[in-house]
């Protein structure tokens, strides 16, 4: 088989091929929504770093609430402890 | 001025911010990437898979797309090029092409033999096609499938002109020793069977 022959064979068999047209259509408005729905939209960033500060500070707030109480509780415990031991040695 | 007027490069520099120009992009080049896809893997369910896979990542990254004198084309088909050379990197074994939907046998009427004949020269070398290097297989697909001249394929693939035109040449040398062994086995093959 010489140069010319594999040339015009090739021709033959490489010829392009029409993709359906059902996925062509498809495809493209998949992208639409992707584009869409992409983590990097500019409002997406925004909206997650918003609701990552809020959840931050809500917990922050919860947690000193917490450390408040505890030490709240410390005190009332100790106030009544150092009272009992107040009645007993005044009897 | 609308979006059809504009050429690949100016569409490419607002795409990133603008779907519609985007989709005129997609539009199009999805066709010519999907034939470069389907030609590499053989089936037109992966090529559906990597076409839609090549696309996205294309929007994902058109807005960092820079104008380095090279073709639109260019960066599309690097993306699809990757992403082939996953593929096949994935699996294990190499799918072989559909030969019998791609071999067109010549005219209608002709003696069934000679149509058997034709159609057998066509698979040794579609076969031969498929065993050849990654960067043969692009050339090949970009000179007949796609048409384009040397000049052209060598801004897609990075190489001169002249480049191109020697590597064609090498290829076609290859695919005719690859032809003449796969022929000389199937004779072989033949004989023994007698």
């Amino acid at each position: 088989m010489n140069r010319k022959q594999i040339e015009s064979l090739l021709a033959e068999v490489l010829t392009p091929v029409e993709p359906n047209s059902q996925f062509v259509r498809s495809l493209r408005a998949r992208l639409v929504t992707y584009q869409g729905g992409g983590a990097l939209s500019p409002w997406m960033i925004l909206a997650v770093l918003g609701t990552a500060i809020l959840l931050a500070i809500t917990s922050f707030g919860v947690l000193l609430r917490f450390i408040i109480g505890l030490i709240s509780l410390f005190g009332l415990l100790d106030n009544r402890r150092q009272s009992k031991t107040g009645s007993r040695a005044s009897v | 001025m609308t979006r059809e007027s504009l050429d690949d490069l100016a569409l490419a520099e607002i795409a990133g911010d603008d779907m519609e120009a985007f989709g005129e992009l997609y539009e199009r080049h999805v066709r010519r990437i999907y034939n470069y896809i389907y030609y590499r893997t053989g089936n037109h369910h992966d090529a559906e898979d990597l076409t839609a896979r090549v696309f996205q990542r294309a929007l994902r990254h058109v807005a960092n797309f820079e104008d380095k004198g090279v073709p639109f084309t260019a960066w599309l088909y690097r993306i699809a090029h990757n992403l082939v050379a996953n593929w096949h990197r994935d699996r294990s074994r190499r799918p072989m092409v559909p030969l019998d939907k791609h071999v067109a046998v010549s005219e209608v009427g002709e003696h069934p033999e000679i149509e058997a004949i034709a159609g057998e020269e066509q698979v040794q070398l579609l076969r031969a096609v498929r065993s050849l290097p990654d960067d043969r297989q692009q050339l090949l697909i970009l000179k007949f499938v796609e048409r384009m001249s040397n000049a052209e394929i060598g801004e897609v693939m990075g190489r001169t002109e002249g480049a191109i035109k020697s590597l064609y040449h090498r290829t076609l040398s290859t695919l005719r020793e690859e032809v003449k062994k796969l022929d000389s086995g199937l004779e072989t093959g033949e004989a023994e069977q007698e």
